[in-house]
């Protein structure tokens, strides 16, 4: 599959570099050059919208707002200070940058439409700001903006800057791709999947939006410098909010979920607008482009690069995945804990922690300890509190009272992404498989807490790449151990149910993790698959691993657990060895009512 | 009979969760379907909604075939379904909750009416008419799903645990709620994983155990058979022999 990725992204550059080296030959004159560097303009800013927009689905759409700043930065630079046009290029980039990181930690907690209005937002205080500054040149703008060079070098020549422009379109999508394909990349497609599941294996979401909105802000600041050095002045209406939407429209057409797809998505939009304007129907162009991106969006629901990319997966034959073959759990080895935990101390310890809800007091002064290698069942009734307990334990909620121990370290007020990076792994009661991504990938996505995060080495392919072997290498191990070979290009989706909760156990075991929280991995289960779910359980406790499970299926619970807590109505109720448990009174009443019937001997 | 289930199979996708089920509940009956979490007990329900699919099997209501039905067909044949953990629309008031489950009758006077009854039947509700639904305590956000659910008046109601996050002591009000509904003239189905209280208001019950009927009879004989134990706690019979071999394979391979 990547592999895959890797021959299309390398066809689609080709096609790329022979458009951009023939082009200015077949259209020699200015209009056509200058219909060009639009486009390449453009396209430099849709890589920033792909990775934020399309691969994290985070509304960020005011783009122009830092097209502005690049544009305004230039136009000021060179014609009052007499910069040279690529330093002051350079330096409104800096300036976009730094003013999307400070902006990003207030407008990227928020989300969906409201992150849409507040960056709309930003964008029309920059514009309110332009017209009313003198600084600026107000309504009037900048006017006499030099053709551009690069420090005495002249691109004077439409070709030549066109071909530049062009050089910096590849340069904004090199660095994508990088990103893309990397720890981070997955990371992105990963929080716009399930964000709860993100964080279950250690990523930090809020981290990873920032990165991608400076650099979106970044590039998108370079589109505005080259845009205002073709048109020689600027003004606050080239930056409008129409710079926006056709960004995003284009972004769309071409692929939101391709770095190449948005390149060249912004080229058919601008080359689009041109062929309105000559047929003379400028009053119809947003009717048209309007309509046609809705067609292209139920036609083609991945924009034309999907469309393409599944021709050519049709044409080569190339999505042939194998057949799944579930293997005995353990058939592949995996190394046990390396530091298995310390017997003499306590593992986990949940001391009189509680949880309301308003007026529902859904845990109450609850403390039980889980030994270290050991396997703890949490049992109860529907409603007992335990997946809430679970939530607390992991950081997904906060508690009122009480305290967390995970190996005498207090992490209750520890967010999931840092319990994750302690080694806590974790299933969910509802399946968090990360749909957007094949199996192997879900799995390597465990791996995070292992992986380099900072983007300048990503982005630049300086580190990373070469990490990328062993987290494969460590996921396809985690897949073999669960017993589900073969599966690794499925996409999740397609599998059974029963191997999509083995694909979540994969992802939670390439954490590496010294305790695992499973929260009812066997609903939906048939008998069979209960049975080897169990031997799977048991052989991960071989590992080292200690395993704390919430579970209905009590022969799941009293067959597999050295210790059953259980809970009723937010309480305690009752703890120790299954078949005491099992006897225990109040654990009758709680799970039949109130005045459980005495069990005939 | 009213309500006929035979040899139904249904499920969600590619995961089956009931298995050749057979049931029925007579005109005017309490039927009680108690089995342990994740039994197939709310499938069933769904299932008799048209909201899950029957893979296999026939549903009649009032003799007439329903199983292929789409749901809102199914609500004006008579059925009404108090949905699990409630479902009330929680920024809304209590008599907006209320007037949500009259949504199809257009007849003004008769709406008005059902109001009233429900008022009349649980009298805190009028109190509260004003306030939104999620400011209610846990029993009177169940009272207001009933309601809800009444309020067209249907001839079959069926009752998704009621119990669920309740003290005992709401518990046993609600319960008596709900016999008070069968002697306003309606037949009722109670989902319950609380065995107990769903039992001793029930004429007859169903256990369900991984999707089977495991056992059924008489509500008085079930209260104390203790085999209903067994479905929900484990043992060492049947089916069960699964618990065994887990223990063994265990034991193998960690030693204890």
């Amino acid at each position: 599959m990547v592999l895959l990725a890797r021959r299309k992204s390398l066809i689609a550059a080709l096609l790329f570099v022979i458009a951009v080296a023939v082009y200015p030959l077949a259209f020699p004159d200015s209009y056509h050059l200058g219909v060009g560097i639009s486009a390449g303009a453009m396209a430099v800013s849709t890589v920033g919208v792909v990775l934020l927009l399309g691969l994290a689905h985070q509304l960020a759409i005011g783009q122009a707002a830092f097209s502005m700043i690049g544009g305004y930065a230039n136009a000021i630079l060179c014609v009052r200070y007499g910069w040279d046009p690529f330093a002051a290029l350079l330096a409104g980039a800096v300036m976009a940058m730094a003013l999307a990181y400070v902006v990003a930690a207030p407008i990227l907690k928020l989300r969906g439409f409201v992150l849409a209005m507040a960056t709309l937002a930003l964008h029309l205080m920059l514009i309110v700001v332009a017209v009313e500054l003198s600084f600026t040149g107000g309504p009037m703008g900048v006017t006499g903006i030099p053709k551009f060079h690069v420090f005495g070098i002249s691109l004077a020549d439409d070709r030549a800057f066109f071909w530049f422009v062009w050089l910096l379109v590849f340069g904004a999508v090199w660095i994508g791709l990088n990103i893309d394909r990397s720890a981070i990349g997955r990371a992105l497609r990963a929080i716009a999947a399930s964000e709860q599941a993100a964080g279950s294996v250690g990523v930090d979401i809020t981290r990873h939006k920032v990165q991608m909105f400076v650099i979106g802000g970044g590039m998108a600041s370079v589109s505005g410098s080259l845009l205002v050095h073709y048109l020689r002045a600027t003004d606050p209406t080239v930056f409008g909010f129409s710079y926006s939407i056709n960004l995003i429209t284009g972004t769309i057409i071409g692929g939101l979920t391709s770095i190449w797809g948005g390149a060249l998505g912004a080229a058919i939009i601008i080359f689009l607008r041109e062929l309105l304007r000559d047929l003379a129907l400028p009053l119809w162009e947003s009717v048209i482009m309007g309509a046609l991106t809705v067609i292209v969006l139920i036609a083609f629901p991945r924009g034309i690069a999907g469309f393409v990319s599944r021709i050519y997966d049709r044409m080569a034959n190339e999505r042939e995945v194998g057949r799944v073959v579930v293997t005995e759990p353990g058939a592949v080895a995996m190394q046990p804990l390396a530091n298995p935990p310390m017997s003499h101390q306590p593992f986990l310890e949940v001391a009189g922690v509680s949880r309301a809800f308003g007026s529902l007091r859904a845990v109450s002064n609850v403390s039980f300890t889980v030994g270290p290698g050991a396997i703890t069942a949490l049992i109860g009734p529907n409603g007992a509190g335990k997946t809430t307990l679970f939530n607390l334990i992991g950081g997904y909620l906060t508690l009122d009272a009480g305290v967390v121990r995970f190996e005498g370290r207090e992490i209750q007020a520890l967010p999931p992404r840092d319990v994750a990076q302690l080694g806590i792994g974790r299933t969910f009661q509802n399946l968090q498989l990360f749909d957007n991504m094949t199996v192997l990938e879900n799995v390597m996505c465990g791996q995070h807490r292992f992986t380099t995060h900072a983007v300048l080495p990503i982005a630049l392919r300086l580190a990373a790449q070469r990490q990328e072997a062993g987290i494969r290498h460590a996921a396809l191990e985690a897949l073999g151990f669960v017993g589900l070979q073969g599966a690794e290009q499925h996409e999740p989706a397609v599998l059974p149910f029963g191997h999509q909760r083995l694909v979540e156990i994969a992802r939670a075991l390439a954490l590496r993790p010294r305790l695992l929280l499973m929260d009812e991995p066997a609903s939906g289960l048939n008998d069979t698959e209960t049975e080897r779910l169990a031997e799977l359980i048991v052989r991960i406790a071989a590992l080292g691993v200690t395993v704390l499970v919430v579970e209905h299926d009590m022969r799941l619970v009293m067959g597999l657990a050295d210790h059953v807590v259980v809970m009723d109505h937010g309480e305690m109720i009752a703890e120790g060895a299954p078949d005491v448990v099992r006897g225990e009174p109040a654990v009758i009443a709680a799970y039949l009512g109130q005045e459980a019937p005495a069990r005939a001997a | 009979m009213q309500l006929e289930l035979e040899h139904v199979s249904s499920g969600y996708g590619r995961s089956p969760v009931l298995h050749d089920v057979s049931l029925h509940v007579g005109e005017g009956e309490i039927v009680a379907l108690i089995g342990a979490n994740g039994a197939g007990k709310s499938t069933l329900l769904n299932t008799v909604m048209g909201l899950v699919a029957t893979s296999a099997g026939s549903i009649r209501f009032d003799g007439r075939a329903i199983g292929q039905l789409p749901t809102p067909a199914i609500v004006r044949a008579g059925i009404a379904q108090v949905p699990e953990r409630r479902q009330l629309f929680g920024s809304m008031s209590v008599e907006e909750n209320l007037l949500m489950g009259a949504y199809t009758s257009a007849d003004r006077h008769s709406v008005a009416t059902a109001l009233e009854e429900q008022f009349a039947r649980f009298p805190i509700l009028r109190e509260r008419r004003r306030q939104l639904a999620r400011t209610l305590s846990g029993g009177e956000q169940q009272m207001v799903a009933i309601a809800r659910a009444t309020m067209s008046r249907p001839r079959l109601l069926l009752l998704d645990e009621p119990s669920l996050g309740l003290a005992p002591i709401i518990v046993a009000q609600i319960m008596r709620q709900i016999v008070a509904l069968r002697s306003a003239r309606g037949t009722v189905l109670i989902v319950e994983q609380n065995a107990h209280a769903a039992l001793a208001i029930a004429d007859r019950g169903y256990v369900l155990e991984n999707g089977r009927i495991a056992l059924e009879g008489a509500a008085n004989e079930l209260l104390v058979n203790p085999a209903v134990q067994e479905a929900y706690l484990g043992g060492q019979g049947g089916h069960y022999a699964i618990e065994g071999r887990i223990r063994s394979r265990k034991l193998a391979i960690l030693g204890r």
